[in-house]
């Protein structure tokens, strides 16, 4: 637990540094683009889910293997699962995304979970983050947080 | 969403073949057009049940700490009944914001029709504390029970609706499986119509006026 703890907090130290970095950033990959970002209000001001559409204009498949923001200490990749009249969510280490396609998180599919929150927000705020590609590298996005009321316009404005 | 075993696998195969994106809106697509294929007879937009189902006879512990007998207590009134826990990302929050926001914009009288039921599958998370304070979210009205595992499970049988599942996560936390639907009874006690997730606020102001008055041609 305490090695766990250590690498989260590694994690989140190089997310940070990196947020307040004087350095412009690395230029942004072409190939990959991120839109339609928004996030969960934070209903028990613990945990908060992300969501996106990733585009992939590159010739070749890429793999989304990590989300880091300075909000949140920890962030896991969830899918979630319906089976038999039930949903739940599972996480995953990785996502394909296919050359020239398109990988849509959304309420009731995938969704990036924030926990142990750093920061206190509030739907109006924005909040920046980092998706990590294994081809594409980096790719700092910024999203709205949404009140759950509105999350079904959002989900209509992305379709 | 019954045979989503199957609709994984073919999505599977589409993530690989087709990319993610046909898939998901494919998901979607059903999801946010619940019952068109069965509710289109009667005009609702829920998924109407081939066969109504029973309002159960069980007691289980209100936010209060006070027990609430769910068939006497929501006797005559329209019953939104869903089964999930406060730490569900989407599913749960955004099925009780929606059906919060529409029910605040009913005048009074209609509004008082009403009540909605959360009953938490996650009762060693979930205490009846934590449960008020999360569904305060969503709307003060709305009833929070609470119960062990099995006396919850029995009752979402009992409904029809599948048992939860407690799924153990590696880094040594759990997630639960629970149903994705909200089961509407009218008045006569029965449960004619359930909600997938993708119901609309749209959906929910067409639907419920129209239960609070059905009658099912009695």
């Amino acid at each position: 637990m305490m090695f766990k703890a250590l690498i989260s907090s590694t994690a989140a130290l190089a997310a940070l540094t990196a947020g307040c970095s004087p350095e412009p950033p690395p230029p942004a990959s072409t190939d990959v683009e991120v839109s339609g970002v928004y996030i969960s209000e934070p209903a028990m001001g613990e945990r908060a889910a992300m969501y996106f559409t990733i585009v992939n204009g590159a010739d070749d498949a890429d793999e989304l293997v990590g989300v880091s923001t300075p909000v949140a200490e920890v962030t896991e990749i969830h899918q979630t699962i319906h089976e038999g009249g039930t949903v739940r969510m599972e996480p995953v280490s990785s996502l394909a995304v296919p050359a020239g396609g398109e990988l849509r998180f959304a309420p009731g599919g995938y969704h990036v979970m924030l926990l142990e929150l750093q920061e206190e927000f509030a739907p109006g705020d924005w909040v920046d983050a980092t998706l990590h590609f294994r081809q594409a590298g980096e790719v700092t996005i910024r999203g709205r947080v949404l009140k759950y009321v509105d999350i079904e316009k959002a989900l209509t404005e992305n379709q | 969403m019954t045979t989503t075993s199957t609709v994984l696998v073919a999505r599977q195969r589409l993530i690989h073949f087709v990319g993610v994106a046909s898939s998901l809106c494919l998901a979607l697509a059903i999801a946010c057009t619940p019952g068109n294929d069965s509710a289109s007879s009667t005009g609702y937009r829920g998924r109407v049940l081939p066969q109504p189902r029973e309002k159960a006879d069980f007691t289980l512990q209100d936010t209060n700490g006070m027990p609430f007998n769910f068939r006497e207590q929501t006797d005559g009134y329209v019953t939104l009944v869903f089964f999930g826990y406060t730490y569900c990302p989407d599913v749960c929050p955004i099925h009780m914001a929606n059906i919060g926001a529409v029910l605040r914009d009913f005048p009074f009288e209609l509004r008082q029709q009403y009540k909605v039921v959360f009953i938490t599958t996650d009762p060693d998370r979930d205490t009846p504390d934590r449960l008020r304070q999360w569904l305060d979210n969503f709307d003060r009205s709305f009833i929070g029970l609470w119960g062990s595992e099995d006396e919850v499970n029995e009752i979402a049988v009992s409904l029809g609706l599948p048992a939860s599942v407690k799924v153990e996560t590696e880094d040594g936390g759990y997630t639960v499986g629970h149903s994705a639907s909200v089961m509407a009874f009218t008045k006569d006690n029965l449960a004619h119509i359930t909600y997938p997730f993708g119901t609309r606020q749209a959906d929910w102001a067409h639907d419920l006026p129209e239960l609070a008055t059905e009658s099912w041609g009695e």
